[in-house]
């Protein structure tokens, strides 16, 4: 009789019994205070059923976030902003000094920075034939360059050796212009002699620049640079391309 | 703040009474007033795992308070939860005065007189008392039992769930367990005595 009162009562709770059932239950609960007792005892039970429930899946998810949040230390924002802040500054720093060395270049880089850079004083070698002795070559080794010039001129017929002596005289006097001129008759008479022609080459191609010649100056220059048996290739290769870029876009 | 998909508070009391949604409600919670609300309670005093036992605490509060339909929506979702809080640490540190421990009191600004929030705090003792009669009586009848009446499944959904023979065997296990559990409080003398006096009121 106990047992059926109880279990009416979970029934009652669980919702399982017909109206009449109900309202049956509800007239024991009314008049018995052992059956009002019990059932307020069984809703207890119930709502613990419920707040421990609640408090499981809480626990569950806190924990698991607890567990996600010490688990990741190096992703925490506050670092991840410094980390960033820092990256940035370097970034910065560096982006700053890549501009300056760029700009620094840029302004630095110049015809007559790369003609002073390049350019070295011809000397002339004993080995080059018997008419070193000559007045004309006798005026260079003195570094008379005036002289070259005022005997070049009075030479009637006028050798590759001469011309190239009187064109690096001028260009020792830094009279560009003639001295181009001169280097230029090198070279269209290198088919018959060809014994100065990459020196003229060479020094054309820094007289071309000192001209403001620049397209053909670094024409001739990187066909030196491109001829490893060159014998100005030592002193062409040194010269960067980078630099010979900004000549060219300075023009 | 998180900067995490946020929702507004009626979204979140949406949440909580749907089924299937009550874990993202409470990742929710934990993740828009966690920091705040462990914060109050170790700016009161409290430690580290003080302030994770009343915030948790509170979030089961809260979400009985909501799925009860009691919670209303005139406050927002993060001042109910601090006053939660506030009255939940304030009746830990009375409950460790009366165990004999010495802490610092706060509970100058206790705010009694809310009956939503009283009936949250009140008879937490004797919450904590049968949350442990229930564990006690042992894995199998606290996941009937939660299956049925809290997560609503069927009997037939039960068995499924849980690998027994039939429907019956559910249902005599489950009755069994809410007797026995009953019979706990009722076997406990300050239980029983805190229970009786619940129900005469």
């Amino acid at each position: 009789m106990k047992q059926l009162k109880s279990e009416s009562l979970v029934d009652y709770l669980d919702e399982k019994l017909s109206s009449d059932e109900r309202s049956e239950v509800e007239y024991m609960v009314k008049h018995d205070t052992n059956a009002a007792s019990d059932l307020a005892y069984l809703k207890l039970a119930i709502e613990t059923v419920r707040l421990n429930a609640i408090a499981s899946k809480v626990i569950t998810v806190c924990q698991s976030l607890n567990a996600t949040s010490s688990e990741q230390p190096p992703t925490n924002p506050v670092t991840v902003r410094h980390m960033f802040r820092t990256g940035l500054r370097i970034a910065a720093v560096f982006i700053l000094l890549f501009c300056s060395a760029v700009l620094y270049k840029y302004i630095s880089v110049s015809n007559q920075s790369l003609y002073k850079n390049q350019f070295v004083p011809y000397a002339l070698s004993n080995m080059r034939g018997t008419e070193d002795r000559n007045p004309e070559a006798e005026a260079f080794r003195n570094k008379n360059w005036n002289q070259v010039i005022e005997l070049y001129s009075n030479i009637q017929v006028k050798s590759n050796k001469s011309i190239f002596l009187a064109a690096m005289s001028e260009l020792q006097l830094s009279h560009y212009a003639e001295a181009e001129v001169l280097f230029q008759n090198v070279l269209k008479n290198a088919s018959e002699d060809n014994s100065f022609q990459e020196d003229a080459e060479y020094y054309s191609a820094l007289a071309y620049l000192m001209n403001h010649n620049e397209a053909k100056g670094i024409g001739m220059l990187n066909k030196i640079k491109s001829d490893t048996n060159h014998r100005y290739y030592p002193l062409a290769s040194k010269i960067s391309g980078i630099d010979l870029k900004i000549i060219d876009l300075k023009k | 703040m998180n900067e995490k998909s946020i929702i507004s508070d009626s979204e979140l009391v949406e949440a909580i009474c749907a089924s299937g949604t009550l874990e993202q409600a409470i990742v929710q919670l934990y993740e828009e007033h966690g920091t705040i609300t462990r914060s109050f309670i170790m700016g009161k005093g409290g430690t580290e795992q003080d302030a994770e036992d009343i915030f948790q605490e509170t979030i089961v509060s809260f979400i009985d308070t909501v799925q009860k339909g009691k919670f209303r929506q005139e406050s927002g979702i993060r001042t109910f939860l601090i006053s939660i809080s506030k009255n939940l640490w304030y009746n830990e540190i009375r409950r460790r005065q009366r165990a004999g421990n010495r802490e610092k009191l706060y509970v100058a600004d206790f705010e009694p007189g809310d009956t939503v929030l009283d009936d949250v705090i009140g008879n937490r003792e004797l919450k904590h008392l049968l949350s442990q009669m229930l564990n006690d009586l042992g894995e199998s009848c606290k996941k009937i039992l939660e299956l049925f009446y809290y997560e609503n499944m069927s009997m037939k959904e039960i068995v499924s769930h849980m690998h027994y023979e039939n429907e019956q065997v559910v249902r005599n296990k489950k009755y069994k367990c809410l007797q026995q559990l009953t019979e706990k409080m009722k076997q406990d003398p300050d239980t029983a005595k805190q229970i009786n006096e619940l129900i005469s009121k």
